[in-house]
């Protein structure tokens, strides 16, 4: 993806492109069509670089969610497990919960 | 708590004080469920205020099914928590659906640990509703003369009444 000089003053569009594992240089051409194809993949990597920040955007907010849902239900369980034990029942290595002899 | 639940009865009165004394900690709770599921609803409605609209409609009628009229506040806090779940779950579904747009391996594989992972909690907060009513709530109470007899979890209890 770059203006490359050729016979002299000429400058012509090329891209690069991957192929079967290799990266090969395509030939696009100078004057308005090198400048349309130019014009082409600069809004394609705006559009990609746009994507990429938003879907960054998006995973950091599923994590702040994911973390105040984890929180919560952390100290739902806490509160569960403490009336549970006032209650009068105990579980022995996180099996079930039974009522405490005695 | 950490004693009490290893089995440690001299741990219980200070667990028992905690929830006895302890100013707002049932509403401190439940600041964190609004907390939680104000953020989901966010996320999911965006801008769209018919959305938001919508979605606290749905949670108020699931609050409403699931805490029953006499809801303890174990089980109205214990209720939020399937509440929040079910909303994260569904946002997890919504989000790797509308990825499939753009098909990306990295992305999928976050959307599905994020999809198992809400709905295991989701299926989990129902489980620890259902045995807190099982074990805590009486399920049947007899009021004869002064004395007034709670069954609950297959386990007799008598006390005065008043």
């Amino acid at each position: 993806m770059a203006w490359e000089k050729r016979g002299g003053a000429h400058l012509y569009y090329t891209l690069s492109k991957r192929r079967e594992g290799r990266v090969v240089r395509q030939y696009v051409g100078g004057g308005d069509v090198g400048e349309a194809a130019a014009a082409a993949d600069q809004e394609r990597r705006a559009t990609r670089a746009a994507e990429r920040e938003a879907m960054r955007l998006a995973l950091r907010r599923h994590a702040e969610v994911d973390r105040q849902v984890a929180v919560f239900c952390e100290a739902a369980e806490t509160a569960a497990r403490a009336l549970l034990l006032l209650g009068g029942y105990q579980r022995h290595d996180r099996g079930a919960w039974r009522r405490r002899r005695g | 708590m950490k004693r009490a639940d290893a089995g440690d009865r001299a741990a219980l009165p200070a667990v028992r004080e905690i929830f006895e004394t302890v100013p707002g900690i049932w509403s401190s709770h439940g600041d964190l469920a609004t907390i939680a599921q104000d953020s989901i609803v966010d996320l999911l409605a965006g801008k769209s205020v018919l959305t938001r609209e919508g979605l606290r409609k749905k949670l108020a009628a699931m609050r409403a099914e699931l805490a029953g009229p006499d809801a303890s506040p174990l089980e109205r806090l214990l209720v939020e928590r399937i509440v929040a779940c079910w909303l994260l779950s569904y946002q997890a579904d919504l989000a790797h659906a509308r990825s499939l747009r753009r098909p990306s391996l990295r992305e999928s594989e976050h959307h599905q640990r994020r999809q198992d992972r809400a709905a295991r909690q989701y299926l989990y907060g129902l489980r620890n509703l259902a045995l807190v009513r099982r074990l805590l709530t009486p399920a049947v109470q007899l009021n004869v003369a002064e004395r007034q007899i709670n069954i609950a979890g297959g386990d007799v209890r008598v006390g005065s009444r008043g």
